[in-house]
């Protein structure tokens, strides 16, 4: 017996909790009623946030879900991507590519971070150069200029090479903190 | 006296206490290095051991059904106005078997005593490309069961998909998590309170509330649950150590600690207990159970012929028992029995048995309730 013309039955997540505190109940509705209101069935609950174990937790009804999967509802894209993840259904592929997607800005992010630490390091090092030469320059102002120079290019290098050596050290720091302070999930 | 008590709990628990024992052990304070705590075989399977029927029933008799002490022992919420009724004998007598009835459920209800349960986690699939996704743990149940006719905790699905991507079945830890979110068993919480902390179960026995600590954690574990074992272990030594076998006589616990103790090979302290209360048919069947228990495949295991209670079969049975037992030992267990037979062994053990018979005549009355 359908509700209005033209309704087909939709197994959907039904958004409950409070204020920035989501908490879904999986559910099957009529497609054009609201979200949260007039259940046909409740078949599972998932709680995005992770709780005091560091786990999320989903519980679904597979019966029923097998059930009304046999008898044609629509399943929505994130039921069926926690279906995947659970191994009761194949991996829906829009996970493969949020999980590209995630790689790739985790990727930029690093590269990003790499190449501030090497713009933080080159100005440190031009500070240094320009305080040796400043001191130098007011010692001896006689003596050629590449003289005074080769010393300050050599620690340049030395520098240089170490930075390389320590960069993943002190990368990986600050990418773990830019990670957790990220709203996304990188 | 070296005991942390104040001097009005100090009275409270000494008046609690059921035992000689016991009491002379508070005064003294205790003196932990005499005591060994006894140790579980490991050769033995106990589970099929203890759900034999005719180990229950044995268990059954040994506990017998004490309304005052459980009436003592229920917790009161608010105070209670008492019901005063005018009523004939015939009522008056089912009544009673109403409460004899339900007590002996209750008893049935005891706590089994089995081995720790077994790690099963094993891998299902390996997907290293949803690891990205996966930024914790997720624990998924199978809430199906509302809808079948299985019940089982063994029998539900809970797996984890882990955040490197691999999906495979739960820890125990995590099933016992994931069914008390789905299944909720009233009583019991998700995390474990710092009431079974041992300092703070420590303070619950120093005030003699045994039962009600037992009946906590039975509440909050499953008797195969390693905490479970550990806990009432604790329990059953600290009694042991204190021979308070009386404050569990009449609860459903005193079964699995009489199997406790006859499987650990410290039976003697209960036996002796049976023997200065004059509960010689008691004595006689836990000699028996402790008979079966240690049995090596044969004729001793069986427990189907029905034992007649009389001195001939008591002084049999106890020069078996005693052939095991030496030294000072020996020589208590023989002036026990030397006292018991100059006091009159048939009139003891008539006494005895017309009391297990009222107990099982008030079980069979037919009432409408039970």
């Amino acid at each position: 017996m359908k509700p209005y013309p033209g309704a087909k039955l939709v197994v959907r997540m039904a958004r409950y909790g409070c204020t920035n505190r989501p908490f879904y109940q999986i559910v099957v509705t009529w497609n054009r009623y609201p979200r949260d209101r007039k259940i046909k069935e409740q078949l599972g609950f998932y709680d995005r946030l992770p709780n005091l174990t560091g786990e999320q937790v989903l519980g679904l009804n597979l019966d029923r879900i097998r059930h009304h999967f046999k008898h044609g509802t629509e399943f929505t894209r994130p039921v069926l991507q926690l279906l995947g993840i659970v191994g009761y259904f194949p991996i829906h592929p829009y996970t493969l590519v949020e999980a590209k997607r995630i790689t790739r800005r985790r990727e930029e992010l690093e590269q990003k971070l790499k190449e501030k630490y090497l713009e933080e390091k080159e100005e440190e090092t031009d500070k240094i150069v320009q305080d040796e030469s400043d001191q130098s320059g007011e010692e001896v102002k006689s003596e050629s200029v590449d003289i005074d120079h080769s010393p300050s290019t050599d620690n340049q290098t030395k520098t240089v090479k170490s930075d390389v050596t320590n960069l993943e050290e002190a990368l990986s720091e600050s990418i773990t903190i830019a990670k957790k302070a990220s709203v996304l999930k990188i | 006296m070296s005991c942390n008590l104040s001097k009005a709990a100090f009275l409270q628990t000494f008046r609690k206490l059921s035992c000689v024992h016991s009491q002379l052990l508070l005064l003294r304070g205790v003196h932990v290095s005499q005591f060994k705590p006894p140790v579980v075989p490991t050769d033995i399977d106990p589970f099929p051991l203890f759900m034999e029927e005719g180990v229950q029933t044995i268990l059954n008799d040994i506990t017998g059904i004490d309304l005052k002490k459980t009436a003592l022992l229920q917790p009161k919420k608010l105070p209670l106005k008492p019901v005063l009724r005018a009523v004939p004998d015939k009522e008056l007598k089912r009544l009673q078997a109403d409460s004899f009835k339900k007590e002996r459920s209750k008893i049935e209800q005891r706590p089994p005593f089995m081995r720790a349960r077994k790690e099963i986690s094993c891998e299902l699939a390996r997907n290293p490309e949803i690891a990205p996704v996966m930024t914790n743990n997720l624990l998924f149940i199978d809430t199906s069961a509302f809808t079948r006719s299985e019940r089982a905790n063994k029998d539900k699905v809970v797996v984890v998909r882990d955040t490197e991507g691999t999906l495979r079945t739960a820890t125990q830890e995590e099933r016992d998590r994931a069914i008390q979110i789905a299944f909720p068993v009233r009583g019991r919480t998700i995390f474990p309170s710092s009431f079974f902390k041992p300092e703070n179960l420590h303070n619950a026995l120093q005030r003699c509330r045994y039962s009600y600590v037992l009946d906590k954690v039975c509440v909050q574990y499953d008797p195969d649950h390693p905490e479970f074992l550990r806990i009432t272990k604790e329990i059953y030594d600290y009694i042991l150590e204190r021979r308070e076998f009386d404050a569990l006589r009449g609860t459903r616990h005193f079964g699995s600690m009489a199997f406790y103790l006859s499987l650990c090979h410290r039976e003697y302290e209960l036996v002796l207990d049976m023997l200065e209360r004059k509960l010689i048919v008691d004595v006689m069947d836990y000699i028996r159970l402790h008979r079966k228990i240690h049995s090596q495949e044969g004729s001793k295991g069986s427990l189907s012929k029905p034992l007649g209670y009389d001195k001939k079969n008591f002084e049999k049975l106890m020069g078996l028992y005693m052939k095991r037992i030496t030294g000072n030992r020996k020589k208590q267990a023989e002036k026990m029995v030397e006292s018991l037979l100059e006091a009159g062994l048939p009139e003891i053990i008539k006494e005895n048995l017309s009391q297990r018979e009222l107990i099982d005549s008030y079980l069979k009355l037919e009432t409408n309730v039970y």
